[in-house]
C-alpha cells in the first residue's frame, strides 16, 4: 500500500491504479494503431449499409433461388463438397496408418528389451523427421496448399482433395501415434517377442484395442473436413465453395442465400453422420 | 425500519414449507437474534426478511408496505434498503478487499459510477475506516482469495457497515471467528447498528454471546417461533427445550 | 443386420462413390508438362526471394495480419460479453454467426466495404463473436451463484450484478478462451487475403497468380513465423494466467 503523509492522516493511494491506467493508455494505443494498419473505417461501414449497391445486394437475398435447375446445381454441388472430403480423408488415412505405425515407439523393433534408452540410432532419427514432417503438414493452412495445387494441377476438386489429404494426413498421424501410444502395451510385446512381424503385432495385438477411438476421431476430422472444402472451394477446388463464390462475383444474392442455407443443411447433415457412426462403433 | 409478518410460510415450494404460520413485529431500531437448531429456518427467515424470498401464504409488511403486491421494479429499489450478509461472504475470490467492500453501495452507484469504482476505486480514506472497525485496515489493496476464513467474514461485514441499508439481516457472522474476534465482531455490529438506528436481526449458533449482546432473542424451531423474549427471561430449559433432539437432524 | 457392419458398408460406398463421382485428373499430374512445371515450381521454392524490399513489403502485410487479428479478436470479446450479458434469446443469433465460416462472412463483406483488411477484420470479428459468445455465456452460467444473489439482494441493477458478481470470477476464463481464440484468428487472418482481405495472404495471392514461387515462398515462410510466433505468446499468455 502506498501511503503519503500530510500531517496526522496518512493519504491512501490505489497500488494498482498506476498499473491500470498505463495498461489502459498502451491499450488504446494499440488499438488505435491496429485500427490504422486495418484501414478500420467506421463511416464507411455505415455509408455502405445505405449505398444502393450493397443493400440491393442484402435485399436480393430473399426469397432465395429455387429454380428447379439452380437448386439441383446446389445439391449435385453439395454432394461434390462430400465428395472431395471423403476422398481427401480416405488417402489421409492411407498416408496417416504407415506413418504413425512407424512413430509409435510401441511397435518398434529395435526397442525390445531396451525399454528405456529407445530404439536404434536409425529408428529415433526416422521417428524425429517424420514428426517434423507431420507438424510442418499441419501448419501450413489448407487454403495455401489448395492455392498451390490449383497452379499445379488446375482448378477443380483434384486440387481440393490433395490439399485435405495433404493437412489431415499430418493431423491423423500425430493422432494416430498418440492413440497407439495409450494403449496396453502387453499383447502387443508377446506378440513381437514370439517372432510375430511389426504388422501382425499392429494388427493383432493394437488395432483391436484402439479401433473405437481410431474411428471416432476419423468421423470427427471428416466433419471438419467437409467444412474445409467448403472453403477449398474458393479458391478454386470445386463444391460448394466454389459455386457460392461464382454467385457472389455475379452478386445473385438469391442464390448466395439459397447456397448458404445448403452449407447449414450440410454441416447439420455432416454433424449427424459424425454422431451416428460414433454412436454406431461404441 | 419496521417489519411486520403475519401467519407466514415460506421456503422450499407451496407443498413444503420450511416456515409456516410465523407471525411477528420488529420495530425500527431493533436488534433481534435468532438462534435455533439446523434447519429451523433461520436462513430462510432472513431471506424473507430481505425480499430475497416471497411467502407462500400470510402476508410481510416493511414499513407498513407488502411489496410482494407491487410491481417487481418498485421491489427491486426497496431492495437497497436492507441488506442480507450471508453465512458464506458472497466475495469473488480474486476481487480486491476494497472493490468487494463498496460494492455494498452498488444500489446506490449509477452505471458509470459503479464502473469507476471497479476499475479505479474511489473515496479509500473511508473505506479504510470502516476496515479498521474490524481490524483488516491493512487488508484495504489485498486480494479476498489471499485472506483467511475469519478475514473474509469480517470483510463480509464491513460490505454491510459501509452498505447504506437501514435493515441488516445476518446469517451466521461469527462462524469463521475465534472468540476474541467474535466478541469484537459483535461489539462493532450492534454498536453500529444502535448509531445508526438501524433494524438489525441475526442468527447465531453461539447461544451465550447472542443473548449477552441482543435485547431480544427469538427461539425458532421446526420454521415456528419457540419463544421470544429477553434475555433475562429465557431460561435454560428453554435453551435445552429448543435444541432437543438436535443431534437426530 | 450388425449395425457395425452396416456403417462400414456404408463408408465404403461413400468413399468408392466419392471418387467415382469426382473427375480427378491424377494422371494429369504425371504429364510431361506438369511434371516439369512442378520441378520448376519447386526449385524456385527452394530459393525465396530475400531482398530487403521484398522484405519490408512482407514485413507491412505481416503487421497488418497480425493487427487484422489481433482487434478482430478484440472486437468479438467486446461484442461477445455484451450478448453474453443479455444471455437469454442470444443463443441463434450466435449460432448463426458461428456457422458461417470466416471466409464467407469476408467475401459478403467486401462486397459492403471493398477489399482490403477491413472487410477480413470485420469477417473475422462477427465469426468470433459467435464463438466467443458461446463460450463466454457458458462459463459465466456455470459461475457460484453466491456473490450475485446476495448483490441482486441488495438492490444492484443487473449490469452491477453482471461485474461485480458474476464477471470477476469468470474472467480468467473468458480471457483464456480469447487468447486461445487469437492462435486461431492469426491462421484466418493470414489466408482471408486471399479473397482480397490484406495481409500476407493477399500478397500470396497475388504472386502465385504471376507464378512468383520465389516470392510465394517467402510470404509462405513469413506466414508460419507469425502463427508460430502468436502461438507462443498466447501461451505465455494462458500460463501466466494460471
Amino acid at each position: 500500500m502506498t501511503t503519503v503523509h500530510l500531517g496526522l492522516q496518512p493519504v491512501l493511494r490505489d497500488p494498482a491504479l498506476r498499473g491500470r491506467v498505463l495498461s489502459a493508455s498502451l491499450f488504446i494505443l494499440a488499438v488505435w494503431g491496429m485500427a490504422h494498419l486495418t484501414e478500420f473505417d467506421l463511416i464507411g461501414l455505415i455509408h455502405a449499409f445505405s449505398d444502393p449497391a450493397p443493400r440491393a445486394f442484402i435485399l436480393s437475398f430473399f426469397p432465395p433461388a429455387h429454380s428447379f435447375e439452380f437448386l439441383t446445381l446446389a445439391v449435385v454441388e453439395t454432394w461434390r463438397t462430400i465428395a472431395i472430403a471423403s476422398c481427401g480423408m480416405f488417402i489421409a488415412g492411407l498416408v496417416g496408418v504407415p506413418i504413425a505405425i512407424l512413430l509409435t515407439r510401441v511397435l518398434s523393433l529395435s526397442s525390445i528389451g531396451r525399454i528405456d534408452q529407445g530404439g536404434s540410432f536409425v529408428s529415433t532419427l526416422l521417428k524425429r523427421v517424420l514428426r517434423s514432417l507431420m507438424v510442418f503438414l499441419r501448419s501450413v493452412p489448407e487454403l495455401i496448399w489448395a492455392l498451390l495445387l490449383v497452379r499445379v494441377v488446375g482448378l477443380g476438386p483434384t486440387a481440393g482433395v490433395l490439399a485435405i489429404a495433404i493437412t489431415y494426413s499430418g493431423m491423423l498421424g500425430k493422432v494416430y501415434a498418440e492413440i497407439f501410444e495409450s494403449v496396453d502395451r502387453a499383447p502387443v510385446m508377446s506378440l513381437l517377442n514370439q517372432g510375430a512381424s511389426r504388422l501382425q503385432a499392429f494388427a493383432f495385438g493394437l488395432l483391436p484395442q484402439c479401433s473405437d477411438e481410431l474411428i471416432s476421431y476419423t468421423v470427427y476430422r471428416w466433419e471438419c473436413a467437409v467444412r474445409s472444402s467448403v472453403i477449398l472451394g474458393f479458391v478454386g477446388a470445386g463444391g460448394l465453395g466454389q459455386q457460392m463464390d461464382l454467385s457472389m462475383k455475379m452478386f445473385a444474392g438469391n442464390e448466395v442465400c439459397t447456397l448458404l442455407l445448403m452449407f447449414v443443411l450440410l454441416v447439420a447433415l455432416a454433424d449427424w453422420t459424425s454422431k451416428t457412426l460414433r454412436r454406431v462403433w461404441e | 425500519m419496521r417489519i411486520e409478518l403475519n401467519n407466514v410460510s415460506a421456503g422450499l415450494d407451496s407443498a413444503h414449507s420450511i416456515l409456516s404460520g410465523l407471525s411477528l413485529n420488529i420495530g425500527k431500531g431493533e436488534q433481534v437474534a435468532l438462534i435455533g437448531p439446523s434447519g429451523a429456518g433461520k436462513t430462510t427467515l432472513l431471506h424473507l426478511l430481505g425480499l430475497a424470498l416471497a411467502p407462500h401464504s400470510g402476508y410481510v409488511h416493511h414499513n407498513d408496505r407488502d411489496y410482494w403486491t407491487m410491481r417487481s421494479g418498485i421491489r427491486h429499489v426497496a431492495r437497497a434498503q436492507m441488506m442480507i450478509a450471508p453465512q458464506t461472504p458472497p466475495l469473488p475470490p480474486r476481487q480486491r478487499v476494497v472493490t468487494a467492500v463498496q460494492a455494498g453501495r452498488l444500489a446506490y452507484m449509477g452505471f458509470w459510477a459503479s464502473l469507476r469504482a471497479w476499475l479505479a476505486p474511489g473515496d479509500l480514506q473511508n473505506v479504510h475506516t470502516i476496515l479498521a472497525e474490524f481490524d483488516l485496515a491493512d487488508k484495504l489493496f489485498d486480494r479476498v482469495d489471499r485472506l483467511s476464513g475469519g478475514e473474509r467474514q469480517r470483510v463480509g461485514l464491513a460490505r454491510l457497515a459501509w452498505s447504506l441499508a437501514d435493515l441488516w439481516l445476518v446469517d451466521e457472522p461469527l462462524a469463521a471467528l475465534d472468540p476474541v474476534r467474535a466478541r469484537q465482531a459483535m461489539q462493532v455490529m450492534t454498536r453500529l447498528a444502535t448509531e445508526r438506528e438501524i433494524t438489525l436481526v441475526a442468527s447465531f449458533h453461539q447461544v451465550e454471546l447472542a443473548m449477552e449482546f441482543f435485547p431480544r432473542v427469538i427461539g425458532l424451531r421446526e420454521g415456528k417461533v419457540f419463544f421470544d423474549a429477553e434475555p433475562k427471561n429465557i431460561r435454560h430449559e428453554d435453551i435445552a427445550a429448543l435444541f432437543e433432539n438436535e443431534q437426530s437432524r | 443386420m450388425n449395425p457395425r457392419l452396416v456403417a462400414v458398408i456404408c463408408l465404403i460406398a461413400l468413399v468408392m462413390a466419392s471418387f467415382a463421382s469426382l473427375d480427378l485428373h491424377w494422371l494429369a499430374f504425371f504429364e510431361p508438362d506438369a511434371l516439369e512445371s512442378m520441378g520448376r515450381f519447386i526449385r524456385e521454392f527452394l530459393k525465396p526471394d530475400v531482398k530487403p524490399t521484398f522484405l519490408l513489403k512482407v514485413l507491412a502485410a505481416s503487421f497488418e495480419t497480425i493487427a487484422m487479428s489481433a482487434l478482430s479478436t478484440l472486437i468479438a470479446a467486446l461484442l461477445g460479453l455484451m450478448i453474453a450479458f443479455k444471455a437469454s434469446g442470444v443463443r441463434p443469433l450466435l449460432n448463426v454467426l458461428r456457422a458461417v465460416p470466416e471466409l464467407v462472412w469476408a467475401s459478403l463483406l467486401l462486397i459492403a466495404v471493398g477489399l482490403g483488411p477491413f472487410a477480413g477484420t470485420l469477417a473475422l470479428a462477427l465469426h468470433t463473436t459467435g464463438v466467443l459468445g458461446r463460450l463466454y455465456l457458458e462459463a459465466l452460467e456455470n459461475q457460484n451463484d453466491g456473490p450475485a444473489f446476495a448483490l441482486r439482494a441488495a438492490g444492484a441493477s443487473s449490469a452491477q450484478v453482471f461485474f461485480f458478481g458474476r464477471l470477476p470470477q469468470a474472467l480468467p476464463q473468458l480471457v483464456s478462451y480469447t487468447v486461445y481464440r487469437w492462435e486461431n484468428n492469426i491462421r484466418a487472418a493470414a489466408v482471408l487475403g486471399v479473397v482480397g482481405a490484406g495481409g500476407l495472404g493477399q500478397m500470396l495471392s497475388f504472386h502465385l497468380g504471376l507464378f512468383q514461387m520465389d516470392k510465394a515462398a517467402t510470404v509462405i515462410a513469413a506466414t508460419l513465423i507469425l502463427v508460430a510466433l502468436v502461438d507462443s505468446a498466447s501461451d505465455i499468455i494462458r500460463r501466466h494466467l494460471g
